[in-house]
């Protein structure tokens, strides 16, 4: 009996590898979008953010703060590239010329005075800046306050520069009302590249899962189903083999696709265990959605036509191309409904080291999804296969 | 045979394509409401809010030193805040990259504050550098109440009033912000301008090639050698089969074109040479679609390899993602696609305000790979005609 079953599925397997239409769909479409994909996600080469400076009002205290102080400290960790310019003129013209993104202009000494100018796209230049501006000009306000301040109080010749030195000391510990803290690695989180290696993998797996269960109408249109049911093979196992056929094809292009993107482009998939229970669930819930269609379908090209608008439409709220959640709103809820979306999430919840066990959450919502639209599908799909 | 009934034939042979196309329903959803469909999400998914940074924050006890940091954030330009409850909620946010950079408030003593900082993984905005730079600013007046309490010996409360009274004579130091350059409202309209140029470029080419399907069935079924026997020319057989094909690839854009124009207000700027590359892209599909038509065997080859082709070069071609954020080396490479050509001058019509006059070597060099791959497929679908 099992000889038999296994006869099947080899005989179709052995039919789609011959017939190269699996393996580009199922490998090298992905596979290649995959590599592109990681390619442009590093985006443009990280430069630092460029920058200028112009002081036209001596050696304001303002001026010394915020050249040596925050602007070179910025510069040192490699955020911004700072250029300084003679005066306000040059700097503007360097502005709308495309050079730089923002300056700071130091305008006055006695009161301080500092104009950020920043061009209106550069919207991250110009807060930083501003921030600088402002950090800097409420340091020099601070110390002329405490210089007042001590003489009031009666210390000895309070010095500016003394006390700036300690300010700068308190400033650069933190030390303060406000502190900001790292979280750090324990938020763990998907990388972009896995993200993406993960849409891509589960788009075309439910193009992958046709290579299998779609035979079953391509052969009635042959007339092999005919002959086969002819034949002293069950009929459960003709369907059963065409079920397994669409399984092992998608788990077969799910780990050949895992692998290639965790070796070659650095994807990180996490805990292996759980990553397996989610591609069981996935092509569960995939091949479920492929035997449903050829239970409602006519004719091949029909479901395959079904068949890809399905694959289209839940890779797209799914999340395969781009990230539906960062828009939220009505799409993000809508996801939901989607294996894509629960195969990226079991993902998320194995990120950071979790153990497989946090795959379990996702992984039962699709096989959840495999069992509601797999039921229905099995029993209209298994009128094809009634002698 | 003379010219008159040749031209019939070709007629002939493109009205037949033509009806197939109308019949098979399912090119509704293929053709008009897939596309249309995509550039509407790419509209709410990147054109919107969602281009923006997007900011979580959660903070259960909101205190003053709290809304300034969240005023200063906020003021960003294309930053988005959105609040959690929980920070729970918000690292989940963060590990699934819906949110890019956030932080848990937390109060701590004397009226303090703590800002827990999240950041998605490999995260580059630069938002930490301007909040560090904003709680320096609020904390000033604690340090310098530190430094004179500990100068002068007095407690906390001396020290207060003396730096009351000093603040009496003191100037504070002005900041000013200038902003120059255009309107920066006009942005989002451009990457929704841009997102569906990508699109325009990517159907046109990935609907003509599944469309060589039609091409690949009359072969299979004998049709092209049963009307070569009819008897029409090759000539007849291959331009009325070229001319459908292109006539599908220009119905493709004129849907991209004119749906996002109708239905999503995308403003083309330059339309006229928006068309006159779409025309360019639609050559190069159809000689595509031809040379895929004549070499597949079977109607599965053709949606596989129209499928790879059409998003793999649409991919590289900046189709998905505008060529101007790949990393510089890849966007050399992408110009061996004809996407990127189509994409470049469509970047440059619709972001940079240029127009015929500057972008007609790009519809030249499309032309140009058009005409050269209908050549080949010409040859190669009469190879096996005669």
């Amino acid at each position: 009996m099992a000889a038999q079953l296994w006869a099947l599925v080899w005989r179709d397997l052995w039919a789609r590898l011959r017939d190269r239409s699996a393996l580009v769909l199922g490998l090298l479409a992905p596979a290649a979008l995959i590599a592109v994909f990681s390619l442009t996600a590093e985006g443009p080469t990280q430069t630092d953010l460029d920058v200028g400076y112009a002081n036209v009002a001596g050696d304001a205290p303002v001026a010394i703060a915020i050249r040596q102080g925050a602007l070179s400290s910025l510069e040192a960790d490699g955020t911004l590239a700072v250029t300084d310019y003679g005066d306000r003129g040059d700097l503007l013209a360097a502005i709308e010329d495309g050079d730089i993104g923002a300056g700071i202009v130091v305008t006055g000494e006695g009161p301080g005075a500092v104009e950020v100018i920043q061009d209106s796209e550069a919207v991250v230049s110009g807060a930083i800046l501003g921030a600088v501006a402002d950090s800097s000009a409420a340091a020099v306000d601070g110390i002329g306050q405490a210089i007042g301040a001590e003489m009031i109080l009666g210390v000895e010749s309070p010095s500016a520069d003394r006390l700036q030195q300690r300010l700068g000391a308190l400033m650069s510990d933190g030390e303060g009302s406000v502190t900001v803290v790292d979280v750090g690695d324990e938020v763990g989180g998907i990388d972009l590249k896995t993200q993406l290696a993960a849409g891509m993998a589960t788009f075309f797996l439910f193009f992958t899962v046709q290579f299998g269960v779609l035979g079953l109408l391509e052969e009635q249109r042959r007339g092999t189903l005919t002959r086969l049911l002819a034949s002293p093979v069950p009929a459960w196992q003709i369907l059963l083999a065409k079920l397994l056929v669409s399984f092992i094809v998608g788990v077969a292009s799910m780990a050949c696709l895992i692998a290639f993107s965790a070796i070659l482009l650095g994807a990180q998939w996490g805990n292996l265990a759980g990553v397996a229970v989610l591609v069981v669930a996935g092509v569960l819930a995939a091949v479920s959605t492929i035997t449903l269609v050829v239970g409602l379908a006519e004719t091949p090209e029909q479901a395959g036509a079904i068949q890809a608008m399905l694959a289209l439409v839940f890779g797209i709220l799914g999340g395969s191309f781009f990230s539906v959640a960062r828009s939220g709103g009505l799409a993000s809820t809508l996801s939901v409904i989607t294996p894509h979306f629960w195969f990226g999430e079991g993902l998320v919840q194995l990120s950071g080291g979790q153990p497989w066990t946090a795959a379990l959450g996702p992984a039962g919502i699709m096989v959840i999804f495999a069992v509601v639209v797999g039921l229905p599908g099995l029993l209209l799909a298994g009128r094809t296969v009634r002698p | 045979m003379t010219s008159t009934s040749t031209l019939d034939s070709i007629v002939a042979i493109v009205k037949a394509n033509m009806i197939r196309l109308r019949n098979e329903r399912s090119n509704l959803f293929f053709l008009v409401i897939l596309p249309l469909m995509i550039v509407f999400a790419l509209g709410l998914a990147i054109g919107g809010e969602a281009s923006d940074s997007l900011v979580g924050v959660v903070d259960p006890t909101p205190s003053e030193a709290g809304q300034t940091v969240l005023d200063v954030v906020d003021d960003i330009d294309n930053v988005t805040v959105r609040r959690y409850d929980t920070a729970q909620e918000l690292r989940d946010e963060i590990a699934r990259r819906a949110v890019d950079v956030g932080w848990v408030a937390e109060p701590g003593e004397e009226g303090g504050l703590t800002l827990q900082w999240y950041a998605a993984a490999g995260e580059g905005f630069r938002l930490r550098e301007i909040v560090e730079n904003t709680v320096r600013s609020m904390n000033v007046d604690r340090q310098v109440l530190q430094l004179v309490t500990e100068d002068a010996g007095v407690d906390e409360a001396e020290a207060v009033t003396a730096l009351a009274q000093a603040e009496v004579f003191l100037e504070p130091t002005t900041v000013e912000r200038t902003t120059t350059g255009g309107d920066p409202e006009n942005d989002s309209a451009n990457i929704r301008a841009v997102l569906a140029a990508g699109q325009l470029t990517l159907f046109i080419f990935l609907s003509s090639l599944t469309g060589a399907s039609y091409l690949l069935s009359t072969r299979l079924l004998g049709v092209t050698r049963r009307t070569r026997a009819a008897p029409v020319p090759v000539s007849a057989i291959i331009a009325g089969e070229g001319l459908s094909r292109f006539l599908v690839a220009l119905l493709q854009a004129a849907i991209v074109f004119f749906g996002s124009w109708l239905l999503f207000g995308v403003d083309w700027k330059a339309p006229w040479a928006v068309l006159a590359l779409s025309v360019g892209m639609a050559l190069v599909g159809s000689g595509g679609a031809m040379l895929l038509g004549t070499m597949a065997r079977t109607d599965q080859q053709v949606g596989a390899i129209g499928l790879l082709l059409g998003l793999v070069l649409a991919a590289l071609g900046g189709s998905m993602q505008p060529l101007q954020f790949f990393p510089d080396a890849l966007r050399q490479i992408a110009f061996v696609t004809p996407h990127a050509w189509m994409n470049d001058a469509l970047w440059r019509i619709l972001v940079d305000g240029e127009g015929f006059a500057q972008v007609w070597p790009s519809i030249v060099v499309l032309a140009a790979a058009g005409i050269v791959l209908l050549a080949v497929a010409s040859v190669a679908l009469a190879r096996t005609l005669r």
